[in-house]
């Protein structure tokens, strides 16, 4: 339970950082702790981009930085959660129990190992930033993941989770409040908070460490923040959103376009967010890369960060019409059309939107909703992609459907229906918790772990590890570089741009060592390419990887999933 | 050397495949030569496929009782290696060395110590073990070694960098590079060389067991 608690102390630690950028006039409101939270969050991203320029993401430095942050607590002023606050996490805690056995489980999803925990392992073996074409998975935005690194400085893996967790709880708590907040009734934020923990997809991202629900909390307080009118909040909460991912993008431009704010203040709102992300972007431009790389996709020889055709319902119009109905009831947390669940009731709960389309107080929740749906529509349509948006969608149908409750007929009937399309919203969750318990009790290991634990036992500690087409980042203590996104994308391009000569390019590039995925794609899944492009994008790489090292590199293991070979004569 | 060239005898058929034992392996050891067997994956990836040798008869689904790794070798053997078990009952085994190489170790029998059998500096792997044969390879080179007699020598070879090199009879065959792919050479001036890699020999008597393109080839010697 270490990684718990050390999770509640960062989060603690954040609200104590960033209570300072609250405007001291609002430090008192009982809303404000979750605006601290998201002003801490950013502001130690940003101190870790200026202490990882500088190559100083040391373990020292991270506990500098908490106990720093922490003294934000001593002062007088500092931070009310309130009643209704406390009485959200505790439901928030409850709910989210069954994450806590992920949380102290072994390492597993496939995020965790090649982003959230494998990314802030190599910062931490670096002792700073790493990016560019060797780590584009370090060119986006790591404001969270320099948390993480920060956690796992203090030795405990389950501390990222365990943060993630808390997060998780925190929105629930702060559901609650806004529900009360925005719509007069406190049934509002727990009707909302138990549809989003009646979904699978909330339910088995609470216990990873991971980013959508850190985003979802960073876009719900931009929303309270635009709302109430409070341009620095506002600006603070959608930076630290973009800075955790972009996908927040879709729900931020609904609330910036129709909540009601003037327009100089909508300005300065998005003047200050840029300021606050545009570091980011600087970084990759002086590495030479778009500033949204790799989301902008690769240099030479051009290669996309995803092809939206292998996912989704389909994007003709009557796809799209048809949508929020499969998203609900055909999707499955096993297939990878939605790949998740969420509850039916998110849907049923917006059957009352005539009744309050033309309300003021409705209009900016429904227009994030909706834009923030339509964002989502436009991508993947993985369901928890569009978990940035949710609680802002929970919320406002909740709050339609709330006042629908006059009488305890009506109330039990509602709750009848609730109760009973929880087991659909939690489709596929029972065999996940199962799967944790295993995972927990077995301290079991995601498949290719044999060829993990041979590099960590057989190479020498300053190897240099090539990771190629393999996601196992997290478990591999060594330096790394290239490693995976989807369609294996680094991988691939390193490759084709190195054709001549790849096992040299890598030497050059200063690996000793290659973890190499046996790889095969599927024509299938790329049916929308034609043969010839799929055959020199896909296949061909592969076959010269594989002729490349049979000629110039030395097999030192070969397992089931990885084969391991030393490049350069050590 | 100059003798083995000028013995150089061709396979008298082109090779062919043989595809009851090609089948996709979740085990990269196979499929493999075993004694007078060939053993080879099934529909489920594991090895259950027996074929006889030499005359091939094919018996399947038969599954492979894997005798234990664990025999209690100290060193203890190199993770991801194989324990190479000579028909006197001593063992040979890769362990790994001191300086990031590694080192070939020998147990006479279960009753003896074991005593290292090739350290030092070379990086010793690929322990394979036929009747009373040893053969491994350092630096590149094969050595070979009768424990019978206790006599060794030592094949040029350039090898050791994919599949272990075969051993039957004490004629020893190895994966080679050429200049464009990767062909199979023989102690006794045998070669094959053809387009595309050809990996992973065994060698049968006058036949020869090889993979290439995921697929096991069998070339006949010529009488």
């Amino acid at each position: 339970m270490t990684g718990m608690a050390l999770g509640l102390v960062a989060v603690f630690a954040a609200i104590g950082a960033g209570r300072w950028l609250v405007v001291p006039t609002q430090r008192g409101d009982e809303h404000a702790w979750v605006h601290a939270l998201m002003s801490g969050l950013l502001l130690w991203g940003l101190i870790g981009l200026c202490l990882g320029l500088g190559g100083w993401l040391t373990p020292w430095a991270f506990a500098g930085i908490a106990v720093l942050s922490l003294l934000g607590w001593l002062p007088a002023g500092r931070p009310s959660i309130g009643p209704l606050g406390w009485a959200g996490i505790i439901l928030g805690m409850v709910l989210l129990s069954p994450g806590i056995i992920d949380v102290l489980g072994p390492i597993m999803g496939t995020d965790e190992r090649y982003l959230h925990v494998g990314l802030s392992s190599q910062m931490l073996l670096h002792e700073g930033l790493v990016g560019g074409l060797l780590h584009p998975n370090g060119s986006r935005p790591l404001t969270l993941q320099i948390i993480y690194t920060g956690l796992l400085s203090s030795g405990e893996t389950t501390a990222l989770a365990g943060f993630h967790w808390w997060l998780a709880v925190a929105l629930m708590g702060f559901m609650v409040q806004l529900g009360h907040r925005h719509f007069g009734h406190w049934g509002v934020g727990v009707l909302a908070a138990a549809m989003l923990a009646g979904s699978t997809s909330i339910q088995e991202a609470t216990g990873q460490a991971a980013s959508d629900i850190p985003t979802a909390l960073a876009v719900l307080c931009a929303l309270d923040a635009a709302v109430t009118g409070r341009v620095r909040a506002g600006a603070i909460a959608a930076a630290a959103a973009l800075s955790i991912k972009y996908t927040a993008a879709a729900p931020l431009l609904g609330i910036l376009l129709l909540a009601k704010v003037p327009p100089k203040a909508r300005a300065r709102t998005v003047g200050l967010t840029v300021l606050l992300l545009c570091p980011w972007w600087l970084r990759n431009a002086m590495d030479g890369l778009h500033p949204l790389f790799p989301f902008a996709g690769w240099p030479a020889p051009d290669m996309q960060f995803q092809f939206l055709e292998k996912w989704g319902a389909g994007r003709d119009l009557l796809d799209f019409l048809w949508l929020p109905y499969r998203a609900i009831f055909e999707a499955s947390p096993t297939d990878y059309r939605f790949h998740g669940r969420v509850h039916p009731f998110i849907l049923m709960c917006w059957l009352p939107l005539p009744l309050v389309f033309g309300s003021r107080r409705f209009r900016p929740w429904l227009w994030a909703s909706l834009i923030g749906f339509g964002g989502w529509a436009v991508g993947p349509h993985w369901l928890r992609y569009l978990i940035p948006s949710l609680p802002i969608i929970a919320l406002t149908g909740a709050a339609m459907t709330v006042p629908l409750m006059g009488t305890r007929l009506r109330a039990g009937i509602l709750a009848l229906i609730f109760i009973a399309s929880t087991h659909s919203g939690l489709q596929g969750f029972g065999a996940t918790l199962q799967d944790n318990f295993t995972a927990l009790r077995e301290d079991s290991s995601p498949p290719g772990q044999q060829a993990i634990e041979f590099c960590n036992n057989h190479l020498p500690k300053d190897a240099t590890v090539a990771l190629l087409f393999a996601w196992s980042r997290a478990s591999l203590q060594r330096k790394q570089i290239i490693g995976s996104v989807e369609d294996h994308v680094p991988t691939r391009h390193f490759l084709l741009k190195n054709r001549a000569d790849p096992v040299g390019a890598l030497v050059a590039a200063g690996a000793t060592h290659a973890l190499v995925r046996n790889t095969k794609f599927q024509r299938t899944t790329y049916t929308f390419m034609e043969r010839t492009d799929f055959d020199s994008r896909f296949e061909e790489p592969v076959h010269s990887l594989d002729h490349m090292l049979l000629m110039n590199a030395q097999l030192l293991y070969r397992g089931p999933h990885h084969r391991v070979y030393k490049l350069a004569a050590q | 050397m100059l003798a083995a060239l000028l013995l150089q005898v061709a396979w008298a058929e082109p090779p062919v495949p043989l595809y009851a034992a090609s089948k996709p392996c979740s085990d990269a050891r196979y499929p493999l030569v075993d004694g007078d067997e060939l053993i080879a994956c099934g529909k489920r990836r594991q090895p259950t496929t027996r074929i006889k040798l030499p005359g091939r008869t094919v018996l399947l689904d038969q599954p492979i009782q894997e005798h234990s790794s664990n025999l209690g070798l100290v060193p203890p053997p190199l993770m991801g290696t194989s324990v190479a078990t000579t028909a006197n009952g001593g063992v040979a085994w890769v362990t790994e060395g001191n300086k990031n190489d590694r080192e070939v170790w020998w147990r006479p029998s279960p009753s003896e110590p074991a005593r290292p059998l090739d350290v030092g500096p070379g990086d010793q792997h690929l322990a394979i073990a036929a009747g009373v044969h040893v053969a491994w390879v350092s630096s590149g080179d094969i050595k070979v070694w009768n424990t019978a007699t206790d006599q060794r020598h030592t094949i040029p070879a350039d090898t050791g960098f994919n599949a272990p090199p075969s051993l039957f009879s004490g004629v020893v065959c190895w994966e080679h590079r050429s200049d464009v792919d990767v062909d199979i050479h023989c102690s006794d001036g045998k070669k094959l060389t053809r387009v595309g890699h050809q990996t992973h020999p065994y060698r049968y008597d006058d036949t020869l067991f090889f993979r290439e393109d995921g697929l096991l080839w069998v070339s006949e010697l010529e009488q």
